[in-house]
């Protein structure tokens, strides 16, 4: 590699190959965008069953670092990595409230080795609400019941995250 | 002028993503809009050898692979890991690759690391059909020039024409 700054322009075989022309912006088939768009209807119907395994995993792991200290660090580990996945499919899925739950959860948990009792209590509220949201159906902003459910994870925040009061 | 209708029957897409349910929603939307060939890994370390074997063989005139599509947090390797690989590689037609970083973080300085890392595109995650045609477009209409100096090699992260009051230290060579 140069030490001087180079621009370089790869050639595009792409553009030609699928039938387009340089500078002038193509198209594609609006029954295709239809065709994906309700591909994505389709996957999003059997979410909630895949979804449900992790879960159910969150669950145990919930429980393993609220009863085992030892193994503590390593199951919040396995909870920041489960959420990170779950935050990006919900709204995917048409699960806005579920991606909600996770990205807060994902954050909470962040870096997070030695949690409080207190701390290991607003894991298990997240983990409560995501498991509501699905067995519930909350699709959208989920209405009524999805602002209760909103409602109810805040307060748990409000509750557990503020600092301890002796 | 008007634009003709694109037909993906040639185009090759890497999908990497080890988590099942995007990687399987992201292979449907492309064979419903097309797309002649989708290869999906879970591991990146799988990418690495079929780019591996792709440089060997592309001499000879072989399909390659258009554009990779990876998820950014994946075990053991990331898609950072596989973009800076990417990147890095001895074969021209494997470093230029378009890649495209797909990713739940939302955050700016996330989006600038995989821009810093190389990608032509980040999708963040929720996925759209219309968020990821944009970023398909993007590549194959719109190729950015790659800048290659002493501490980047990708394409070029600047997308808007800032006028500067120094000269233009880079020189263009077409490959």
């Amino acid at each position: 590699m140069s030490d001087k700054p180079q621009m370089i322009r790869p050639r595009n075989t792409m553009l030609e190959r699928l039938g387009g022309r340089p500078g002038v912006p193509g198209k594609i088939d609006a029954s295709l965008l239809k065709k994906a768009e309700d591909r994505i209807a389709e996957v999003g119907a059997t979410y909630p069953d895949r979804v449900k395994i992790d879960l159910e995993k969150l669950v145990a792991l919930a429980g393993q670092a609220a009863s085992d200290a030892d193994r503590r660090a390593e199951a919040i580990t396995s909870i920041n990595l489960i959420v990170h996945e779950i935050r990006g499919e919900g709204a995917t899925f048409g699960y806005p409230l579920l991606t909600k739950f996770a990205g807060s959860l994902f954050k909470f948990t962040d870096g997070l080795t030695s949690p409080t009792e207190r701390q290991l209590a607003l894991i298990k509220a997240h983990v409560d609400a995501m498991t509501l949201v699905v067995k519930s159906g909350i699709k959208g902003d989920g209405g009524a019941i999805g602002a209760e459910v909103d409602q109810m994870l805040a307060i748990a925040i409000e509750k557990y995250a503020a600092p301890h009061k002796p | 002028m008007v634009g003709s209708t694109y037909n993906f029957k040639a185009l090759s897409v890497l999908l990497v993503d080890d988590a099942k349910p995007m990687a399987d929603l992201l292979g449907s939307i492309l064979k419903e809009l097309g797309v002649g060939k989708i290869t999906t890994h879970a591991d990146a370390k799988k990418s690495m050898d079929l780019l591996d074997s792709i440089a060997q063989m592309q001499a000879a005139g072989t399909p390659v692979v258009d554009i990779v599509i990876s998820d950014w947090r994946m075990e053991p390797i990331s898609g950072v890991d596989l973009l800076k690989w990417i990147r890095n590689h001895p074969s021209d037609g494997i470093r230029f690759m378009p890649f495209i970083m797909l990713t739940a973080y939302s955050d700016n300085a996330r989006v600038m690391a995989a821009r810093d890392a190389g990608a032509n595109e980040v999708l963040a995650k929720p996925v759209s059909v219309h968020n990821l045609v944009r970023r398909l477009l993007s590549v194959i209409e719109n190729p950015r020039p790659f800048v290659s100096c002493p501490t980047y090699f990708g394409p070029d992260r600047r997308r808007k024409s800032i006028p500067i009051n120094f000269p233009d230290r880079r020189k263009t060579s077409p490959r």
